[in-house]
């Protein structure tokens, strides 16, 4: 099953705010010189700070708050999800070259699992903090809301909220309101904040390493979280026309299937993954030998990585492309994790680079899948990225070069 | 493409799919919000899944596997839903957990049923369905991006028949926080405007079938303040850019209350005896126009008991609350 008319769907900027760096290019010489964001938390206040190491991005409240560009007072209440939110997409719509007349019509589709939960848990454990400014910003649409006041857009807004593969989603329906034409330009992406919300849950499935996490490596034993935000900007061919925009490259495949398996854990044959990435191929029009390189979801754990693992050698076959998790840099950034591997494989493509990851040694023995372990130089083409998440949501994203697509 | 709902089904406080019939009166205020009379879930979901369910799931499941076997239906293409603010009880249950037990030795359950997209994973889990699965939470449109999507999904190939609903639950400490806040709007009125909740699902479909409801002839999401300020005094007028010959409707569903700005308005153009305020009905929550919709359906299929207004041909549905945006649905009568 496809979306319906294939128009171009262009990416125009990116913006990204992540453990491994602030922006798109810190981010990518992070990513080629396998330096990771992961390790002892710094901010977040919990009683697990010495046992458990994530990806934090480096900054305080107080300093992304700067960051953004912003001041807080009495009335005016950020989450970390929206700080973050706004640094990723002003350095995207500078990039885009939007001006203030165009961002004001974009619509804006975000992602998010927890939204406005690190303020909501903070006032929940301290009675004493009598303010019920949290009730407000709670909700997971509140920090799309907070994005568009801030940066002055008045277009249509929503939210996806499917866990972990949240921020693919977003992409999805960004890519359907151009196709329908009900939008020429869609800032689209996803951010989780870090919480005790999501460190207490997946630490109680036991599914947090206590080491750094080591996806596709025989000896992985579980995920480190990671918490960013990720934006893209995406325009119809009319747009790019009208305001002779750059085109970085294009969405061309997207898939969404669910598991049916499990509330939280994938099947043993990754039936998900393997109808996600085969019916993204198809709506790309692309053969699996075309993906020059996959960006996995590859949390670290032991069920994940197995089934995607499984799922990738039934689509690919003896001819898996090159592959790496990004997360064993980034950890785990829940409802983001999909917006920042989506810009991640944008830096991929555009840079003709194989992204590398660390903590690899030795290959799972069922799939014997070997992740790519230094940047390297190569041509491509197309690059496909992974997402999965609790609820068995599976989403598969194809991003294309301009001229090296069909469509 | 023409579309039409082949399906709905509702929880609500006016009652739910398994009464035989319902009426259209004012429920029950004492509790001081409105709270859904649920169905005997023992009819629709094993018992064994049934005791670690919240009130959210189980009414998703319960609406969703109604609306199927209405529908006739055994699997769906695509499961799309909308909640504001997603599994409460789970959410509230897992925080209570952490502060309690200072973060240690907690029960993974509330965890694991606590992501917006529990219930449409529930649906998939159940019925096996691996299609299209997705969960939008964007406040008071959040079932209105559902719903525009399921239009944007049946427009490409292969897509037939989706399931579309809207949920959310209220809990007494839920209710406690947003009373203190003005998350709902405070008026001075014979019925004040008071939280509520509930569950409606729909077949969304681009094939008329003999169980068809009604044809769904749009859907607009838009920014209120912009409409203040790029259409003074003329959001009767904006309406019908928006959806054509929207204005012509027969009956107006809306979930303004008349202190609202837009109110006036629409009273001039459509006239009072031709408005249904909605949500003297299910109460104030992020997903009512799912509600507003089912009443829209069971109104023109003749089915509610107790309504002055009898089976209208058009029907328009208004709905303003927790955010900038108000949208608007419309459906007509086939």
């Amino acid at each position: 099953m496809t979306g319906p008319l294939k128009h171009p769907i262009n990416i125009t900027g990116t913006g990204i705010v992540a453990p491994i760096g602030d922006n798109a290019s810190a981010c990518f010489h992070s990513l080629v010189h396998g330096r990771t964001g992961i390790g002892r938390i710094m901010h977040l206040d919990t009683v697990h700070r010495e046992i458990f190491p994530v990806g934090e991005v480096k900054h305080s409240n107080a300093s992304l708050l700067s960051m953004a560009g912003l001041d807080e007072r009495p009335g005016k209440f950020y989450t970390r999800a929206t700080l973050m939110s706004v640094i990723a997409i002003r350095e995207a719509i500078a990039e885009a070259g939007l001006t203030e007349d165009e961002l004001r019509d974009c619509a804006l589709v975000s992602a998010t699992s927890v939204g406005g939960m690190d303020k909501t848990e903070h006032c929940y454990r301290n009675p004493e903090y009598t303010s019920l400014d949290y009730v407000y910003t709670h909700p997971c649409g509140d920090t799309a809301d907070s994005i568009c006041d801030l940066l002055g857009i008045q277009g249509y807004r929503t939210t996806l909220s499917t866990a972990c593969s949240s921020g693919a989603n977003a992409l999805m329906h960004a890519a359907l309101l151009i196709r329908n034409g009900i939008a020429d330009r869609v800032i689209a992406g996803g951010v989780d904040p870090l919480c005790l919300f999501t460190l207490n849950g997946f630490n109680s499935l036991m599914i947090l390493d206590k080491e750094h996490c080591r996806p596709f490596d025989s000896s992985r034993n579980g995920l480190n979280l990671g918490e960013g935000a990720g934006f893209l900007v995406l325009e119809s061919d009319r747009s790019v026309k009208s305001r002779g925009a750059k085109v970085h490259c294009r969405l061309t495949g997207f898939s969404n299937t669910n598991d049916a398996f499990h509330q939280t854990a994938s099947s043993p044959n990754g039936e998900g993954a393997y109808l996600a990435m085969t019916q993204a191929l198809e709506s790309a029009g692309l053969e699996p030998g075309q993906i020059g390189y996959i960006n996995v979801h590859g949390t670290g754990t032991q069920n994940n990585d197995l089934s995607e693992g499984i799922a990738i050698r039934r689509v690919f076959g003896e001819k898996v492309p090159p592959f790496s998790s990004t997360k064993s840099l980034t950890g785990h950034a829940l409802g983001a994790a999909a917006a920042l591997e989506a810009v991640f494989s944008v830096l991929a493509l555009t840079n003709d680079t194989l992204l590398p990851q660390i903590g690899f040694n030795a290959p799972v023995e069922e799939t014997g899948l070997i992740p790519v372990t230094r940047a390297t130089k190569a041509e491509l083409s197309h690059v496909l990225s992974n997402s999965f998440g609790f609820g068995g949501n599976n989403s598969t994203l194809i991003f294309s070069k301009q001229d090296g697509t069909l469509l | 493409m023409e579309l039409y709902f082949n399906a709905a089904s509702a929880i609500s406080p006016l009652g739910s799919f398994e009464d035989e019939s319902i009426s259209l009166l004012f429920p029950d205020r004492a509790l001081g919000y409105f709270v859904c009379r649920e169905p005997d879930y023992k009819n629709t979901i094993d018992k064994k899944l049934l005791r670690r369910m919240s009130k959210f799931i189980k009414m998703a499941v319960a609406g969703s596997v109604n609306c199927l076997s209405e529908a006739g239906l055994e699997q769906p293409d695509a499961i799309i839903t909308g909640t504001g603010l997603g599994c409460l009880t789970d959410t509230i249950d897992f925080l209570r957990q952490m502060n309690e037990n200072a973060e240690t030795l907690l029960n993974p359950t509330a965890f694991m049923q606590s992501t917006h997209n529990t219930a449409s994973g529930q649906i998939a889990l159940l019925l096996g369905c691996k299609n299209l699965n997705i969960t939008f939470s964007q406040k008071n449109i959040s079932f209105e991006s559902a719903l525009l999507h399921t239009k944007m999904m049946l427009a490409g190939d292969g897509y037939r028949h989706i399931l579309v609903g809207g949920i959310d639950e209220i809990t007494p400490e839920s209710h406690g926080l947003i009373s203190q806040t003005a998350c709902i709007r405070k008026y001075e009125w014979e019925n004040p405007l008071m939280a509520g909740e509930g569950a409606a699902f729909f077949i969304l479909s681009n094939q008329r079938t003999e169980k068809t409801l009604a044809r769904f002839d749009g859907i607009s999401i838009f920014n209120g303040a912009v409409t203040d300020s790029s259409f003074p005094g003329s959001f009767s007028r904006f309406i019908d850019e928006r959806i054509p010959d929207a204005g012509r409707a027969d009956l107006l569903i809306t979930g303004s209350h008349p202190s609202d700005e837009v109110y006036p308005q629409l009273s001039e153009r459509f006239g009072e005896n031709k408005i249904l305020r909605f949500k003297d009905y299910c109460g104030e929550y992020d997903t009512s126009t799912s509600f507003a919709l089912w009443l829209a359906l069971e109104l023109i299929s003749g089915n509610l008991k107790g309504s002055r207004v009898s089976r209208p041909e058009r029907v328009l549905i208004h709905n303003q609350g927790s955010g900038p945006c108000h949208s608007l649905i419309k459906v007509t009568a086939c």
